[in-house]
């Protein structure tokens, strides 16, 4: 079945809480679901109807057909109850954390308030009390859309109005009545909400200027560990002009696969300069009992105390060289300087 | 300070909770059965420790006081912990508590009588120990809210009828307000955790700086106070051997080092899940600068040699400035190296 383009699919339990969205775009039925429909500004409508379960299933279905879009929010849009007094009936709020009763995980979003979702409609104020620790508002879908959100790897965010307390008369009336005007107010916030920018993820700058640059040539894990080290430069406060001056100092006669390298080994060096003299001492101190037939190889980490050594025997007056030759090993060096001691 | 504050319904009458409570006339306070209930049920994030900090208040059930773990304060002593509190005020970027609790919300347990006779009760259960020691504030600060909990002059009165028992107070904090009112004890220790003041800016959020705390530390001191410091978690930075020789300047200018009960020593290590919660809460710290490594006990810490060297470096600063061998010792898992 082929699908519309999508860049927003909006969730109301019921409705009552979309009329307004209804009369605000020209909504056509789908015949992916008879509660779901699409319009031509790339936006879907999806009525989930009330409770975890069907949250799940109608929200999972449609991110299933649409799983291919490459860019797809999920808002959740409606009336929302008050658990604590100071909230006033009618208003709009961003939910900012999603609990789930008697669930451990929790969702964060963008916003300004909690909420918790009920397994069951909260009747009585004992009920609204208990979910009251966890939560300023409850209602009885959102953490069942956010977890299926979580698992397409899709954003999710939420818009509610505050509808009614907890053990209130006659709720049901109460929403019917109001609900032509909450879902105008829903519409107002979700198309306020629409048109703020998203701030965009800062992106690594390369400073030097080198990524594509002919005099240098980046292999993609090169790539990968230059725009990490630029990270960590930042982090650590290193100066740009420290960089440059690094690079500059790369001989330009070399090949540009080998001033990569060059950089990359001179910039984890600063990061690290004990560990770099290390590592140096290291090899010295191995360097003169090394030979075709002896090889030493300690954890580049520096971590494990072991070492690892190769050893190719060819006859018995060899074998015994051998014997003299790692008798000979200088491990205590080896194991004072991964006890810090730099003068080995 | 706090949103909310629960406060059990078996403890709403406790002289404790309402000299707690009488602080925040203002603030919303909710019944709960029991802070089990609803502390640790659901995943708060810890960030909303800034605007968001809820408060609860009840009685600690269960295991009052427990076994430190092995290489833990001084050794040759046996060592516990007792728990009347979770969380804490400060935001260190490295602290452990982001990984531990799955809630940022202040615990305080006010039942201290009932874990003040367990600590009797253990003390007693070694009559051949000189010393048994009693670590407070694994979970929490032992100063900085103590003027709303009101528990020391408590445990200072215990201590005073336990002459082989040892009481450490752990701190970052400079509120010695509740202290400066208590006769000193030989058997209380108040310990201090330092570092260079610019990893204090840089790391311990929301801190006293450390120009403060040794102020209340000298205070202390001058009063007749035993106190401790703990230089932990050492963490690497440019000038490194520089920065902390001005530490221990600072100490030595401030302090009679000779007086000092211990110095305990630490680098910085995270298990997996706290450094994963660092660097969501933290993004942008330093700490991410580092080379991280997966060392003998699967925790997230710097390499072998730069740990070592760096207490290496640090002991010798210290032995420089004034300290003995005595006071020196190295804590936790560095002793394993």
């Amino acid at each position: 079945m082929s699908t519309t383009e999508l860049s927003q699919l909006l969730c109301f339990a019921h409705r009552g809480e979309a009329s307004a969205f209804f009369k605000a775009y020209d909504f056509k039925a789908s015949a992916l679901h008879p509660d779901f429909w699409t319009c031509d500004q790339g936006l879907g409508l999806l009525l989930t109807g009330e409770g975890l379960g069907k949250a799940f299933s109608k929200l999972g279905l449609i991110l299933g057909a649409y799983h291919q879009q490459p860019r797809l929010e999920i808002f959740n849009l409606g009336v929302a109850g008050a658990l604590r007094e100071n909230l006033e009936v009618g208003s709009v709020h961003k939910v900012r954390t999603v609990y789930g009763e008697e669930e451990f995980h929790s969702f964060e979003l963008i916003g300004d308030l909690d909420l918790i979702t009920a397994k069951k409609r909260v009747l009585s104020p004992e009920q609204g009390h208990f979910l009251s620790a966890f939560a300023p508002l409850v209602d009885r879908e959102l953490w069942g859309l956010c977890s299926v959100a979580r698992e397409a790897k899709r954003p999710i965010a939420a818009i509610k109005i505050i509808s009614d307390r907890p053990g209130a008369d006659e709720i049901c009336t109460i929403t019917k009545e109001n609900s032509k005007e909450w879902s105008e107010k829903l519409l107002e916030a979700f198309q306020k909400e629409s048109q703020s920018e998203t701030p965009e993820e800062p992106s690594m700058i390369d400073i030097l200027g080198i990524l594509d640059h002919s005099a240098w040539h980046f292999t993609t894990t090169q790539k990968r560990q230059y725009e990490n080290y630029l990270q960590k430069w930042q982090l650590r406060d290193f100066s740009q002009t420290e960089l440059q001056n690094i690079a500059g100092e790369i001989d330009p006669k070399l090949k540009p696969k080998l001033r990569t390298q060059k950089l990359l080994t001179l910039m984890q060096e600063r990061f690290s300069p004990l560990e770099t003299r290390l590592r140096a001492n290291l090899e010295q101190l191995f360097e003169p009992h090394q030979n075709s037939d002896l090889q030493v190889r300690f954890d580049q980490s520096l971590e494990s105390q072991s070492l690892d050594v190769n050893l190719k025997i060819h006859g018995a007056k060899q074998f015994q060289e051998l014997q003299t030759a790692l008798q000979s090993l200088p491990l205590k060096n080896f194991w004072s300087v991964l006890q810090g001691e730099e003068d080995v | 300070m706090f949103k909310r504050i629960f406060v059990e319904k078996e403890m709403r009458d406790h002289p404790r909770v309402l000299q707690f409570l009488s602080s925040f006339p203002n603030i919303p306070t909710q019944e709960i059965e029991e802070i089990d209930k609803i502390f640790n049920r659901v995943k708060k994030p810890y960030l909303q420790k800034r605007d968001n900090l809820q408060a609860f208040l009840g009685r600690k059930r269960g295991s009052l006081v427990k076994p430190a773990p092995d290489a833990y304060g001084l050794s040759g002593s046996p060592h516990y912990y007792f728990i009347h509190s979770y969380n804490c005020l400060y935001e260190c970027q490295y602290c452990y508590l982001q990984g531990y609790f799955d809630s940022p919300d202040l615990v305080f347990f006010l039942n201290h009588e009932e874990i003040g006779e367990k600590i009797k009760e253990v003390c007693d259960s070694h009559p051949d120990q000189e010393e048994v020691w009693f670590h407070a504030g694994e979970f929490s600060d032992s100063l900085a809210l103590s003027h709303l909990t009101g528990e020391l002059p408590y445990y200072f009165s215990l201590f005073q009828t336990l002459p082989k028992a040892r009481l450490e107070l752990r701190t970052k904090s400079a509120n010695i307000k509740e202290l400066k009112a208590l006769s000193p004890q030989k058997n209380i220790t108040v310990s201090f955790s330092l570092s260079t003041a610019a990893q204090v800016k840089a790391f311990d959020l929301k801190t006293p700086p450390l120009k403060t705390r040794l102020k209340a530390m000298r205070e202390l001191q001058n009063l007749g106070h035993p106190i401790g410091i703990h230089i932990d978690p050492v963490i690497y930075e440019d000038d490194f051997e520089k920065k902390f020789a001005e530490l221990f300047q600072e100490m030595k200018t401030q302090l009679d080092l000779s007086a000092v009960h211990y110095v305990s020593l630490g680098v910085v290590r995270f298990t997996k899940d706290v450094y994963h919660q660092v660097q969501k809460n933290y993004p942008d710290s330093p700490l991410h600068g580092a080379d991280w490594v997966k060392s003998f006990d699967q925790k997230v810490r710097y390499s072998r040699p730069l740990r070592n060297w760096m207490l290496g470096k640090i002991k010798a600063l210290g032995l420089a400035a004034g300290f003995n061998e005595k006071q020196i010792y190295l804590c936790m898992e560095e002793m394993e190296n």
